[in-house]
């Protein structure tokens, strides 16, 4: 494994120990603060530290060292978790997770010199008093999740990222070496002899030392100067000969018990506890190159308490004998200990391996429906067959698709940080709830959905939540709620922001409207209509423009997103109850169900979401604006009709008349317009091909597909179709 | 509580810093080391640190060694001991 693929694996494990960490805190501030949330707390940062320190990420390594130092005293008891060291924990977390952005390359370090203090001076404090938390105390609560305890079997974080470093970097002891058994006697440093200088000299040679032994090192109380208390036992690589390691060793005498075996031939070492290999670079090379093995401790100070205790020995390669197991006769379960106690097994997968398999099995779908097509109308009779390869590889599509999906989770637990910091800004009070961190969604979509809904939420905290004054003139708790929430449904999620706060001022959105010169004054809209208006590219109702979400860039930004997305954007508020955001995603964006029309001789796919209804227009309901252009009267509602044909450049101009086919079809810019096709012929889950990456970008065209019977069929993108229509831009399929 | 580390620690240097570091975990709750000065450290200093780390524990005291130099960096790197004594590759640089 090479350098970088440690360093991502190091990069995943700070996300899932920043996730970790953040429920435990969360959990504690609920109210749920027990042993294991600490200590959850605990293993991530701790995790995050050794990894930091092993790739050589100081400012990370020396927080992570200042933040686990405290709650190493919490967890040991030696502090009480009072709201105030709870709230400062979850700043220090805040900036924590701002350190690993910044060795991510996404933001820059953050200043942590405040935070810094503030915990050191918490750890030497004796624990009476603790600094006054600069912020209000925000209130999160977070519905039960199988947060905290449930996943203390997946808090493995401690992948030993200095033992994984220590394999390309220290000598590979190889088949052939040496292990050497160095155990000095009392009277080893009489005459000014030094033990350590041996070391220092087969360390040279490229030797590590596998095992500490200081079960003989007495407290200082018992410490005599001249004793010699500490034993090793250090792997020689093969390079190094056994004449070597006896000429190093030659004037030792009785001074040492000393043995030299092949790998694979020495004893048993039963009277050394066993500690992970620690690698020890050649004299050579510098300090800084050292990589200390970190894993199996927690503190310093206990592990030298604890040196008759076994470890779990770190993973060996092939022809590096793995430390014997030794008993442990020091009490008590080590940190690794619980970590193993039967995680789900997992495995990380490239992205692209999964993205591959993902796309063959869109190509065996469209082979599946090409070969029954081709049966089909061969006469060849085999249904039962046919069938069971339909069943099979629907099946095979799903778990691929499965694949890809990831919880909303990772998305969702940003959104404490940033309503607390909200809090801050506004000197509001939220009661956060998140319900369905559990839901799945493509990572794509997981990837794309963050900044959306974080204006969302921004919205609802900055512009739908009154004041605590406001709020308690109305009637209402101080405190505002917002809940945020996922589910599928069908085969969409639903993403909903809510809040219950003063709800859209309709009046004053349409005013504002009126002013930008959105709708005319005397347009005479529904509540949906105006409530929609705020979606609109730069409207904004902000008093004063703030650095929240008030720059009148920001609704008409997420409607885009998600549409890009292939999702829709509704709003429902009540005034003075407050408003609601609902986000409709598609599950995947590699598969989508697909309307197929006919028109002009070509066949094209119209994306089912969009889709509301499909009709004929009876005598009376088409109207003429133009020689070009009508509408129909659809239930009351005109809508403007969009001849494919011409739109895309296919055919010639086709007369609308009442025989049209007509797709009624929901756009977020333009509301809902008609679409005019020649013919439907199907409605069936079409493969989505890209023709940015297989072709290049077509105007009113969102994608391709490959039909049952071998024919590609463009899929329209009805976002664009509708706007091509109400500009004179053209599109360019027919170029 | 801070106890300045001496340039060399031999076998004469141990025997007051052994009785030093004791009475010093004995009244306070957090005692830092200052390694910065030291620049001869061998087992006999190594097993003294390593001592002082067992015996803050079992009173339970608090013990770092701050400004570790090179030579204190060097001898708990070879020696296996860096993470027994909370020291950090980067002290070393």
């Amino acid at each position: 494994m090479q350098h970088d693929e440690i360093q991502q694996i190091f990069l995943l494990e700070c996300d899932e120990g920043l996730d970790l960490a953040e429920r435990a805190l969360l959990a504690c501030k609920d109210g749920n603060q027990d042993a294991e949330a600490i200590n959850s707390i605990f293993r991530a940062v701790h995790s995050i530290k050794g990894g930091a320190g092993a790739f050589g990420f100081t400012p990370l390594q020396s927080f992570t060292h200042k933040f686990e130092t405290v709650l190493q005293q919490v967890r040991d008891g030696d502090k009480p978790l009072t709201p105030a060291l709870l709230t400062t924990l979850i700043r220090a977390f805040d900036v924590l997770t701002d350190h690993v952005s910044a060795i991510k390359g996404q933001a820059e370090a953050p200043a942590d010199g405040p935070i810094s203090a503030e915990l050191e001076a918490i750890a030497d404090s004796d624990g009476a008093e603790e600094p006054e938390p600069a912020r209000p105390d925000p209130v999160i609560n977070e519905t039960p999740s199988p947060s905290v305890a449930d996943d203390a079997a997946n808090d493995d974080l401690e992948i030993d990222f200095d033992d994984l470093l220590a394999d390309l970097n220290a000598p590979e002891p190889a088949a052939g070496g040496h292990v050497i058994h160095l155990r000095p006697t009392m009277r080893a440093l009489d005459n000014g002899s030094d033990p350590l200088l041996l070391i220092r000299e087969l360390c040279g040679q490229g030797a590590i030392v596998r095992t500490v032994d200081l079960t003989a090192l007495p407290d200082l109380d018992n410490f005599e100067p001249e004793g010699a208390y500490i034993g090793w036992e250090i792997d020689v690589p093969a390079s190094v000969p056994r004449t070597t390691i006896e000429e190093i060793f030659d004037f030792v005498g009785e001074a040492c018990g000393l043995s030299i075996h092949e790998y694979g031939e020495e004893p048993r070492f039963t009277d050394f506890p066993q500690r992970p290999v620690m690698p020890v670079a050649p004299e050579a090379e510098t300090a800084a190159t050292a990589v200390p093995n970190k894993a199996e401790v927690s503190a310093p100070a206990a592990t030298v308490a604890s040196t008759g205790q076994s470890v779990t020995p770190p993973k060996t390669e092939a022809g590096s004998p793995a430390p014997v197991p030794t008993e442990a006769p020091a009490a008590g379960p080590t940190p690794n200990a619980q970590v193993n106690a039967g995680p789900v097994p997992t495995i990380r997968v490239d992205l692209d391996r999964l993205d591959r398999l993902v796309d063959t099995v869109g190509e065996l779908v469209i082979t599946q429906s090409m070969l029954a097509q081709r049966l089909s109308g061969a006469g060849v009779a085999a249904e039962d067959e046919l069938s069971q390869l339909e069943y099979l590889t629907r099946e095979l599509q799903d778990c691929a698709m499965a694949l890809r999906a990831q919880p909303i989770r990772s998305v969702f637990s940003r959104v404490p940080r940033i309503v607390r910091e909200l809090e801050a800004e506004t000197g509001k009070r939220v009661t956060l709830t998140v319900e369905g961190e559990a839901t799945e969604l493509d990572k794509t979509v997981i990837e794309r959905i963050g900044e959306p809904l974080t204006h969302l939420i921004r919205n609802a905290i900055d512009h739908g939540l009154e004041k605590i004054e406001d709020r308690i003139a109305a009637g209402k708790a101080a405190e505002g709620n917002v809940r945020l929430a996922a589910e599928q449904r069908g085969g969409h999620i639903l993403i909903s922001v809510s809040d219950d706060g003063r709800g859209i001022d309709r009046a004053r959105v349409f005013q504002k409207a009126v002013d930008r010169k959105i709708v005319a004054a005397d347009a005479r809209l529904t509540d949906d209509e105006i409530d929609n208006l705020i979606f609109a590219p730069g409207f904004s109702t902000a008093e004063q423009v703030s650095n929240i979400s008030g720059r009148g860039v920001g609704l008409d930004v997420v409607k885009q997103a998600i549409q890009g997305l292939g999702g829709r954007v509704s709003i429902s508020s009540e005034p003075g109850k407050g408003t609601s955001f609902s986000l409709s995603l598609p599950l995947t964006l590699a598969i989508a169900d697909g309307m197929i029309v006919s028109c002009g001789g070509e066949t094209l796919i119209l994306p089912l979401n969009n889709v509301v209804e499909s009709l004929q227009a009876k005598p009376g309901e088409l109207k003429r604006l133009s020689p070009t252009q009508h509408v129909i009267n659809v239930r009351g509602s005109f809508l403007p009709v969009i001849p494919l044909i011409t739109s895309l450049g296919i055919g010639e101009t086709e007369t609308v008349s009442e025989q049209s086919v007509l797709i009624v079809v929901e756009t977020e810019s333009f509301g809902q317009i008609a679409i005019q096709v020649d013919a439907i012929q199907d409605q069936r889950q079409v493969v989505i091909k890209s023709l940015e990456t297989n072709f290049r970008p077509i105007t009113g065209i969102g994608g391709a597909t490959i039909l049952g019977d071998g024919r590609i069929a463009l899929i329209v993108d009805v976002e664009a179709l509708a706007s091509a229509a109400h500009s004179p831009r053209e599109l360019d399929l027919a170029a | 509580m801070t106890i300045s580390l001496p340039t060399v620690i031999d076998r004469r240097a141990v025997s007051g810093l052994a009785v030093e570091i004791s009475d010093a975990l004995a009244k306070g709750s957090h005692l830092q080391l200052d390694g910065s000065a030291v620049q001869q450290v061998g087992q006999i200093g190594l097993q003294l640190l390593l001592s002082a780390f067992k015996t803050a524990t079992s009173r339970d005291a608090r013990i770092s060694i701050t400004q570790p130099s090179a030579a204190i960096m060097n001898a708990a790197k070879i020696s296996g001991t860096l993470d027994l004594l909370g020291l950090e590759p980067a002290h070393a640089a």
